[in-house]
């Protein structure tokens, strides 16, 4: 479905991502794990278009992203980002409304099957209660689900997440990982996303991949890529993993940061 | 949004813009009433109350009208593709850029005042890319806007100065111009004035879904399938136009294009579709009205409007620094 070639990226001559390959399956939830500063967000702005890799190519569908037009690779990657803005007074309506306007001409208006698809949106989002209110009254987790809701009027395939459970309480975290697996089992969605909580990453994801200073350090299914070693490598932290039955994935059990003068 | 009320808000609107209509006919040094004017239009007769309708005001009605509608529409553009509410052509410096242009035209090359409109967008562009350039630092943030905008208005502000006192001779009618006056509109700056300000206006009308997009930043914009760097260049070029054409019939007025982009965004909300329209109306009739109130108010001395807006628009420019949270 997507697939990074040789990436490089630096930003003001500070090498940010080094020959980065991976690839990502059609209809998997793939999430990008790793320290403040590895890496993980730059890889999903490189392959949504926000920023220019220095070399290599990233591919989707096999095609080159770019040869596709702004408006063809906005009809099938949405992307949503950390930080939102909107003015104060947009409905949530309004807001997943302009999730349609990939698939509209620059004259056209949004028509009635537009109106369909998002009203099917706010459905989906559990939204109806909410749908004239202003964003920006909601609580957090409203508002995020509202903005994923303008995503998925963009009607893609891939759905690309940078932190979205970030500044949300526990239970927000989880109904929006929910959400966000629905998503994916539901509607084939392909999911790439940057969380930081080691735990809901391996249990919402079929596969993580592992960042460390620019470069990928593992890359497979939680069960193999979770274990004490790379937790002390990648993270410095030691840590008990155990094998969670319910949910088939590992969990962590963190015992405390590791010193420098242990490690070395 | 508030939707409910927008019958009667528009309603409320056009009966002021045509008040104001009324208002700047008929006030004055003679003032005129409703059945005069009335006649006016009606007989071919040339009488005073025909002389001072058709000669003096409809002309510098026409003007004011345009003029505030294009600053006002420039200024709301400018707020959205600057992510900035200060944004207006007089903050950010393209008034001034667009007003130093001309005045070397009128200046220096008296012969090409025909090309005074296109030279006025060439420096209106000019200060606009100088601001950018100045203001951009992994994206733009508004307070480094205003600075930027600060330096550009003192460079070309410098510059017109050094340009007047060495062609002191010929300053009188600049520095009426400088200050924004429509003292002497004629049906020759109407002339000039309307092709190209309905060029910009109906423009405007294009570009209302990337300006709400760009409302909700760079990178919505971008997720949406927007170029977010051309959308920045057509916007600016069009709200560069519509100061600039502005510029060039009555030098520089501030301040219309802050205070009326905001006014209406509180009273129709943020939605561009009703920004760009009531900011336009809006804009026409406090214009018409800071005319009239500028040209009575110390009869038979006539004040510059621009000097009016500044009084007015200083003070609302200054809520606006202590309101906004994101500066």
């Amino acid at each position: 479905m997507i697939k990074m070639k040789n990436i490089d990226f630096a930003y003001q001559e500070k090498s940010i991502l080094s020959n980065l390959n991976l690839e990502v399956k059609c209809g998997e939830i793939l999430t990008i794990v790793g320290p403040n500063g590895s890496g993980k967000s730059t890889i999903l702005k490189n392959i949504s278009k926000l920023l220019k890799p220095s070399s290599g190519e990233i591919f989707i569908d096999g095609k080159s992203i770019n040869t596709l037009s702004s408006k063809n690779f906005s009809k099938t990657v949405a992307t949503l980002g950390q930080h939102h803005i909107s003015p104060g007074d947009f409905t949530v309506t309004d807001l997943i409304s302009y999730g349609r306007i990939p698939h509209k001409a620059w004259y056209q208006a949004i028509g009635n099957k537009d109106k369909e698809i998002v009203d099917w949106v706010i459905e989906k989002m559990n939204l109806q209660t909410y749908k004239d209110k202003p964003v920006s009254q909601l609580s957090g987790g409203e508002r995020q689900r509202a903005w994923i809701g303008m995503a998925l009027a963009q009607s893609p395939k891939i759905l690309l997440l940078d932190e979205p459970t970030t500044y949300l309480d526990i239970c927000h975290q989880l109904e929006i990982l929910d959400l966000v697996e629905e998503l994916n089992q539901t509607l084939k969605l392909t999911v790439v996303m940057v969380l930081h909580d080691l735990n809901q990453a391996s249990r919402y994801s079929h596969r993580l991949c592992v960042m460390q200073n620019g470069s990928i350090v593992a890359l497979g299914c939680p069960k193999k890529v979770i274990c004490p070693h790379l937790l002390r490598k990648v993270y410095r932290v030691n840590a008990e993993v155990y094998n969670d039955c319910n949910q088939k994935c590992p969990h962590i059990r963190p015992l405390g940061v590791i010193k420098n003068k242990e490690l070395s | 949004m508030q939707k409910k009320a927008y019958p009667l808000k528009y309603s409320i609107l056009i009966i002021g813009f045509f008040l104001s209509v009324f208002v700047a006919l008929s006030f004055g040094s003679v003032n005129l009433s409703i059945n005069e004017i009335v006649n006016c239009f009606k007989s071919n007769t040339y009488d005073i109350a025909n002389a001072i309708i058709f000669d003096i005001r409809l002309p510098r009605l026409i003007v004011a009208l345009f003029v505030g509608a294009n600053l006002a529409a420039s200024g709301a553009l400018l707020q959205t593709v600057m992510q900035n509410p200060l944004a207006d052509p007089g903050i950010t410096g393209v008034s001034s850029g667009a007003s130093f242009l001309a005045i070397i035209i009128i200046l220096l090359f008296p012969n090409y005042i025909g090309i005074l409109p296109i030279a006025a967008f060439l420096g209106g562009s000019l200060a606009c890319l100088l601001v950018y350039l100045l203001a951009w630092k992994n994206g733009l943030k508004p307070l480094r806007i205003v600075l930027a905008g600060v330096a550009v208005n003192a460079i070309f502000g410098g510059a017109t100065g050094i340009l007047s006192i060495l062609n002191s001779d010929k300053i009188q009618g600049v520095l009426l111009w400088t200050n924004g006056s429509m003292a002497n509109a004629s049906w020759q700056d109407v002339k000039i004035l309307i092709p190209y300000s309905l060029i910009g206006l109906t423009l405007c009308f294009f570009l209302i879904r990337p300006s709400n997009v760009l409302q909700l930043g760079e990178d919505v914009a971008s997720n949406l399938g927007y170029k977010v760097n051309h959308l920045r260049i057509l916007l600016s070029a069009v709200a560069v136009l519509l100061a600039a054409i502005s510029v060039s019939v009555v030098g520089i007025i501030g301040f219309v294009g802050l205070l009326v982009p905001h006014i209406c965004r509180i009273i129709f909300g943020s939605d561009y579709k009703h920004v760009l329209p009531t900011s336009m109306l809006t804009g026409s009739t406090l214009l018409l009205l800071g005319d009239t109130f500028a040209r009575t108010i110390a009869s038979p001395i006539e004040l510059p409007v621009g000097t009016i807006m500044a009084i007015l628009g200083g003070p609302f420019f200054l809520y606006l620094l202590r309101k906004e949270k994101k500066i």
